[in-house]
């Protein structure tokens, strides 16, 4: 059926709005809403306070610049003067006296535990030193070629022990055994006429080794 | 387009409500997700900030750790040569082959050489030269001993095989390598020292924290430098063929004729050794008694004993070998070489009065008193022989003594020396045998005008032991250059001066008893 109003509008009854259309408008207002609050509070209270702490934290690194800078300099430098005294050190301590050995040698060679024991000379003689330092396995080498006067083997076995036997051999670590070949020795006009021939090389414990021994005798005798 | 109905207004409004919270919705999301990516990175660069911070902390102790450690280097790198020293040793080599006695034959070259940690350079060098075997040793000695550090770290020789010329010795090959670490510090305000300031480093080193690391690790880089021995001088070289020659030696002479020598010469060494070793034995035998000067004088009569001996071996020693005849060397060794080592081992407190000290007697004032006493009886009893003799073990014993003198006792020692002074004198006056035949003593009138006694004058006649005639001696005249007449005491002393010191006269014994005192006794 159809519902005619044929009274005029001013007096026509106000038109409500739909319930169904206002829930639905206060329902969309308020999502919206909550939904602004929550993105308000996140971009405010996170975001942006994030945004700051990230620049602030970054500021404040840009000024530990020359400060970190400067110890990474004063580091480097230590470190230097560290490598540098320690390096001062070990080649003070680290080197083999060749005076003290080649005077130590001589004297065995020259002068027998008793007189008469063995009658040698040497041929040849060469020390090395390791250059590595304190690393190397081996402190180095003498390596002599010699004679030892008379027929007699034991003679040249004497010296072989004198010689490993005292103070001198205390930095070595190895000898050769005592070997040779006997020959004839010139010229005519000398007596023993025969000797052996002996070629003797002696290798020196490592330096650290060496030092270590070396420091630790000198300790004992400041103690006594 | 048709109207809506108002079921399709509130769905569309209720959409576009829905749409705008979901689109807040993802843009909270977004800024959400974002805001956490954001807080990581805030904790890494927090992480950084700390760690930055941590470092920087550590400048206070590396600017100790820094002014120390440089304190360190400076002190200790003093035993590195630096580039100017190297220079300066080429340069100087010179000198040590004048010292040394070494010839140069190749001067070391050198490079820059390669940095092994920074500032400090290993630089090595080679050196060819020609050298005796003591020469050498001598020259390495110096070299290692150099007061900047050089390590030797190769040398080889090549040993001559010439016979070597009578007195001289032979020259061998040699060469020598070495290793100098240089070091080449930064120039003065250089860029890497401005770390810190001078007025910063004069404070710091005044901190504690430095100068525990100074004491700690600053302890001095100490070279080990070794003395030859110079009892090892006399050595034969160690290249030198040591065996006994079977011929002569090609100037003349024959081997008897040597051997023969060497044989008187090692007998007469022998001897003088038993001399010293019984001198010792002696010594030992008195030096725990109370006796003093017997011991003063044993030790004198050991120590003179020592000289002589010493003296005929270092004569020897100047020949290497000491005996060409190899029995007689080994004997030599043997018997007295090795023997006087010991001896003058054992007896090695009583080497020079700067020696070790035994602990002996202390001297008091009453012993010297009594040593005075003594003394004073011999003068006075004229035995001045005795007396000098006396006087010398006294001395002896009070040298001995040291500081174990008593004050008091000092005084006494004086008058001994006085005593001893005296005697030693009256000896030698003595020993001119002057003979007195006559002394006249005469008044001299007083001047014209003068007054009170007339003084007395005298003069003697006298003739000395070989003098051809007698000669009158007045007040004041000289004998010879040593002896001056003085005058005629009242009692009859005549007094003389013995190079300045007063000495009086005693008559000589009679000739046939000084000429035949041997035949006397014996009969």
């Amino acid at each position: 059926m159809i519902r005619v109003n044929l009274l005029p509008l001013e007096y026509r009854k106000a038109e409500a709005t739909p319930l169904k259309q206002f829930f639905a408008t206060v329902g969309a207002v308020v999502l919206a809403a909550v939904a602004a609050s929550i993105w308000g509070w996140v971009f405010f209270t996170k975001y942006k306070k994030a945004e700051d702490d990230l620049a602030q934290v970054k500021t404040e690194i840009a000024g530990q610049k020359g400060a970190l800078e400067l110890t990474q300099k004063l580091d480097k430098k230590v470190q230097d003067l560290k490598a540098q005294f320690k390096l001062i050190d070990e080649v003070a301590k680290n080197r083999v006296v060749w005076s003290r050995k080649f005077d130590e040698l001589w004297e065995i060679v020259v002068n027998p535990r008793s007189p008469g024991r063995y009658e040698v000379w040497l041929t040849s003689l060469g020390c090395n030193s390791t250059t590595t330092g304190a690393a190397a396995k081996v402190g180095g080498q003498v390596q002599f070629v010699g004679v030892s006067a008379g027929s007699q083997v034991n003679r040249m076995a004497d010296f072989h022990e004198d010689l490993t036997t005292g103070p001198f051999f205390k930095d070595f670590g190895i000898a050769t055994p005592a070997y040779g070949t006997r020959d004839v020795i010139g010229p005519a006009n000398r007596d023993p006429k025969e000797g052996w021939n002996f070629n003797f090389i002696l290798t020196l414990k490592s330096l650290k080794d060496i030092t270590e021994a070396h420091a630790k005798a000198a300790a004992e005798a400041a103690k006594k | 387009m048709p109207k809506l109905t108002d079921n399709q207004k509130s769905l569309l409004i209720l959409g576009g409500g829905v749409l705008c919270g979901v689109g807040f919705g993802v843009m909270t999301y977004l800024h959400w997700t974002e805001s956490g990516e954001i807080r990581e990175e805030i904790a890494k660069q927090q992480a950084l900030w700390e760690k930055n911070d941590k470092e920087i902390k550590r400048n206070k102790g590396l600017k100790y750790d820094f002014v120390a450690y440089a304190q360190i280097v400076q002190n200790n790198s003093k035993i590195l040569p630096t580039a100017a020293y190297l220079n300066e040793f080429v340069r100087d080599l010179g000198n040590l082959e004048k010292e040394t006695g070494i010839t140069v034959k190749t001067l070391p070259k050198y490079d820059e050489g390669k940095s092994v940690v920074p500032n400090i350079l290993k630089t090595p060098m080679k050196l060819t030269l020609g050298a005796s075997t003591r020469n050498l040793l001598r020259f390495l000695n110096q070299l290692e001993n150099k007061e900047r550090l050089i390590t030797i770290t190769d040398f080889r020789i090549a040993p001559s095989t010439a016979e070597p010329k009578p007195g001289q010795e032979n020259e061998h090959d040699v060469s020598v390598s070495f290793e100098v670490y240089r070091y080449n510090p930064p120039a003065a305000g250089a860029t890497e020292e401005a770390l810190v300031t001078e007025a910063e480093r004069t404070l710091l080193l005044d901190q504690k924290e430095v100068k525990d690391i100074l004491e700690r690790e600053g302890r001095p880089t100490l070279l080990e430098r070794y003395d030859l021995m110079r009892t090892r001088e006399d050595r034969r070289d160690l290249f030198l063929d040591p065996r006994r020659r079977l011929t002569g030696t090609g100037e003349g002479v024959t081997q008897d004729d040597v051997y023969t020598k060497e044989s008187t010469q090692y007998a007469f060494l022998e001897l003088k050794y038993r001399r010293a070793k019984v001198e010792a034995e002696a010594y030992r035998n008195v030096e725990n008694t109370t006796d003093f000067l017997l011991r003063a004088a044993q030790k004198k009569a050991f120590l003179a004993a020592m000289e002589a001996l010493e003296t005929e071996i270092k004569k020897v020693s100047a020949r290497t070998p000491e005996f060409q005849s190899r029995d007689i060397q080994d004997k030599y060794l043997l018997t007295v070489k090795r023997p006087y080592e010991k001896l003058k081992q054992e007896m090695q407190d009583l080497a020079g009065e700067g020696g070790p000290q035994k602990e002996g007697i202390k001297i008091s004032e009453e012993i010297a008193r009594g040593l005075r006493q003594e003394l004073q009886a011999l003068v006075d009893a004229r035995k001045f022989p005795e007396a000098v003799e006396r006087w010398q073990n006294i001395d002896l014993a009070f040298r001995d003594a040291g500081k174990r003198v008593e004050e008091g006792a000092k005084t006494h020692l004086e008058a001994m020396r006085k005593l001893g002074e005296h005697s030693r004198f009256q000896k030698l006056f003595a020993e001119k045998k002057l003979q007195i035949t006559g002394v006249a003593r005469m008044q001299k009138p007083p001047e014209e005008g003068g007054e009170g006694t007339p003084e007395m004058v005298s003069a003697i006649i006298v003739g000395g032991a070989g003098a051809k005639e007698s000669r009158i001696l007045g007040p004041g005249k000289a004998f010879d250059r040593d002896v001056v007449f003085r005058g005629v005491e009242e009692g009859g002393r005549l007094l003389f001066s013995y190079q300045g010191h007063e000495v009086d006269y005693i008559p000589p014994p009679p000739d046939l008893l000084t000429m035949q005192r041997d035949v006397l006794k014996s009969d």
